[in-house]
């Protein structure tokens, strides 16, 4: 099993992404690729080739789920790659959205800097047992 | 995979940008202050309110302003009511007059109460050997508010949102598991609740409590049948729960069961102490019935187990003479007898705190049954000592505990204690402006918070209405004074909740040590104690002082 080492992630808010950064690259040892919008993400991904796609949710523009649909149209999220939604809402209503495209993972905001790479390792275990 | 330790130069960088997200919150509120200063009369405006309240109510708590968040998300989620209702908005009907000002202050409060959440977690890394509790629950944030209220009584606490997570834990399993019955598919959950969360519990290797909002008969009986030992109903009320999960940590991994074990056989009573002995317990086997007066003395159970009936001697003969001793007359009994006639069956039905046991006993179920009956009348005899609402030892014992203590002390100049006199500050208060249920509650949590926070070595007792008396022992006073202010400040952040309305309490205590004076009788010392606790409740109360002169 090769282990978790390159993250692509998608946030719009600046101190979030740079907090997250902290988080996953410093405090866990993760090579992170940051895209402040869908679009950007979109234009990155395949030359990046990441192992995990993290994605908050609520962006201007293109939101979570809207990029991970086209993501998936564009052939750049294989079935086996692992989708991780960030939200600060967790509506029983908007998970069986979330299930529905695939996606079993989501990260409650606010998340605990120090704990945060430690959740995506998990989850990225889960998938590889 | 190696992972970097977290070192002081990224604590420093969370510490900064803490700072600068702070700064934009300042920026943040003076917009919001705008958007709440203008009616509110489209939808539009609504959902310009809803997105900013969303985003500071899902960024604020990563940057360790949790306060603030959180009453940022009950902001967002009345405005989200308000948008989602079919009604044309009425915009008298929501007061945001409040809202600034509130949040202003949840933001000041963070600033002195919290530290960046960064070094509370190396913090919470410090304290492994605290319980943990693992906690499942769907909605995110109940889950951080449920976990924080844990923490102050000084649990570690682990936070999952569904039961898939489960999988996730480590090998080491925590010590309890509290989950909310719906965390999981909801689909098979609305369908075969039971069958989902034995599939998913039947490997868990502790005491499992559920919660719900639904307070039935099927939602009880589901979560029995889903091996959870307790059920709490939504809202919780955390003192009740901590108070359950401390009785059952507590008697998980006590003191080992003793167990007397009288077989007619001796191969027999040899493999039936073997599985016992296994499961953790103490046991003394008698062949002899005729020494068992002597063998209740030497060896002083808290169980007796009876194998099969030696020639001449029945189970439960040795019960009635058992019931003749005031001592053991509730010491329970087990009767294993393999074909008991009616009359044997009859009598076991008249002896109090006897069970017979027809044909053969599975091993895990004897030692089930063991545990069991020696927890009841462990509780039985704490009842007699301990205060009920609290736990802790009543005023006599209490007193007695000092007194012990203290004798020890003369006995072994080496041996110091200290000894804290500790009393809930404008008590009266509470009972007067919620009720007296209420009351008990803030009574009860101290209890369970003092039993969580310090040693079993420790003497903690209910000394009267509001007050409490601790001896802590090998102790000195300074190391008293700052274990006493942290419970202090602890107990100050736990939240109450009476009828709908919140509210906190704070503690007042003072401090004597034995060391210091040397020639105090243990009356002396408690007097002295309590001038300390007067001195604190004189200047200002929520305080802690060392007795002086």
């Amino acid at each position: 099993m090769d282990s978790l080492q390159r993250v692509l992630y998608v946030e719009d808010d600046i101190d979030i992404r740079e907090i997250a950064l902290i988080a996953l690259q410093d405090v866990g040892g993760l090579t992170v690729r940051v895209c402040e919008s869908g679009e950007k993400a979109l234009l990155e991904v395949d030359e990046f080739a990441p192992q995990l796609i993290l994605l908050d949710v609520m962006m201007p523009g293109m939101d979570g789920p809207e990029t991970l649909q086209a993501l998936i149209n564009q052939g750049s999220v294989l079935s086996n790659t692992p989708v991780v939604f960030m939200t600060a809402k967790v509506h029983p209503d908007e998970l069986q959205r979330y299930h529905a495209m695939g996606v079993k993972n989501v990260i409650a905001k606010p998340f605990d800097p120090m704990a945060l790479a430690d959740e995506i390792r998990a989850i990225w275990k889960a998938y590889h047992v | 995979m190696s992972k970097p330790t977290v070192n002081e130069e990224v604590i420093s960088r969370l510490d900064s940008l803490r700072e600068s997200y702070r700064n934009r919150l300042n920026a943040e509120l003076k917009e919001l202050g705008e958007l709440l200063d203008t009616p509110i009369d489209s939808k539009s405006d609504l959902s310009i309110l809803h997105a900013h309240l969303h985003k500071l109510a899902g960024s604020a708590g990563t940057f360790g302003y949790h306060q603030f968040g959180l009453l940022a998300r009950q902001y967002e989620l009345i405005i989200n009511d308000l948008q989602s209702g079919d009604n044309a908005i009425n915009p008298i009907s929501i007061d945001t007059s409040t809202w600034l000002a509130s949040l202003h202050d949840a933001l000041d409060k963070n600033a002195t109460q919290d530290a960046p959440s960064g070094v509370s977690i190396l913090h919470r890394h410090a304290h492994m050997d605290k319980p943990h509790i693992v906690l499942v629950e769907r909605d995110a944030m109940l889950l951080e508010y449920t976990a924080q209220q844990l923490e102050l009584f000084g649990f570690q606490v682990t936070c999952l949102q569904d039961a898939d997570e489960l999988s996730q834990l480590g090998s080491e399993p925590p010590d309890l598991l509290l989950v909310d019955h719906r965390a999981g598919d909801l689909q098979q959950l609305s369908q075969q609740p039971v069958a989902f969360w034995q599939h998913k519990l039947q490997h868990i290797g502790c005491p499992i409590f559920f919660t719900g909002g639904e307070d039935g008969f099927q939602a009880r009986l589901n979560a029995i049948r889903s091996f959870g030992s307790g059920y709490f109903i939504k809202p919780l009320n955390i003192v009740e729960l901590t108070t359950k999960i401390v009785q059952v940590l507590n008697t998980h991994g006590a003191e080992p069961e003793r167990i007397l074990i009288v077989g007619e056989e001796q191969y027999v009573a040899d493999a039936k102490g073997a599985i016992l002995e296994r499961a953790g317990m103490s046991i003394f086997n008698l062949n002899q019935p005729a020494n068992l007066l002597n063998a209740l003395r030497d060896f002083n159970p808290e169980m007796i187990l009876i194998l099969h009936y030696r020639e001449g001697v029945i189970g439960t003969e040795i019960g009635a003479i058992l019931e003749q001793f005031e001592r053991w007359t509730f010491t329970p009994v087990v009767y294993s007898c393999m074909n008991p006639n009616a009359q044997i069956r009859q009598k076991a039905m008249l002896l109090s705190n006897f069970t017979l046991i027809e044909g053969a006993i599975d091993d895990a179920h004897l030692v089930g049954l063991c545990r069991a009956r020696v927890q009841k009348i462990r509780q039985f005899e704490a009842s007699l000592t301990q205060d009920g609402l609290t736990g802790l030892l009543k005023h006599a014992s209490i007193k007695e505990a000092v007194h012990a203590q203290w004798l020890y002390a003369q006995r072994n100049s080496s041996s110091h204690f200290s000894l804290v006199m500790l009393d809930i500050d404008h008590f009266k208060r509470v009972n007067d402006t919620y009720g007296h249920a209420a009351g008990d509650s803030v009574i009860a949590a101290v209890g369970t918070l003092l039993k969580q926070f310090f040693r079993r070595i420790d003497k903690l007792g209910r000394y009267g209405g509001e007050e409490f008396a601790l001896v802590l022992v090998d102790c000195s006073a300074n190391d008293a004074l700052r274990k006493v202010e942290e419970l202090r400040q602890m107990f100050a952040k736990i939240q109450f909740s009476a009828k709908d309305v919140e509210f906190s309490c704070t503690l007042s205590a003072g401090i004597a040590d034995n060391a210091t004076y040397p020639n105090d009788s243990p009356q002396e010392l408690l007097e002295r104690a309590d001038k300390a606790l007067y001195c604190a409740k004189q200047s200002g109360r929520n305080q802690v002082r060392l007795a002086e002169g």
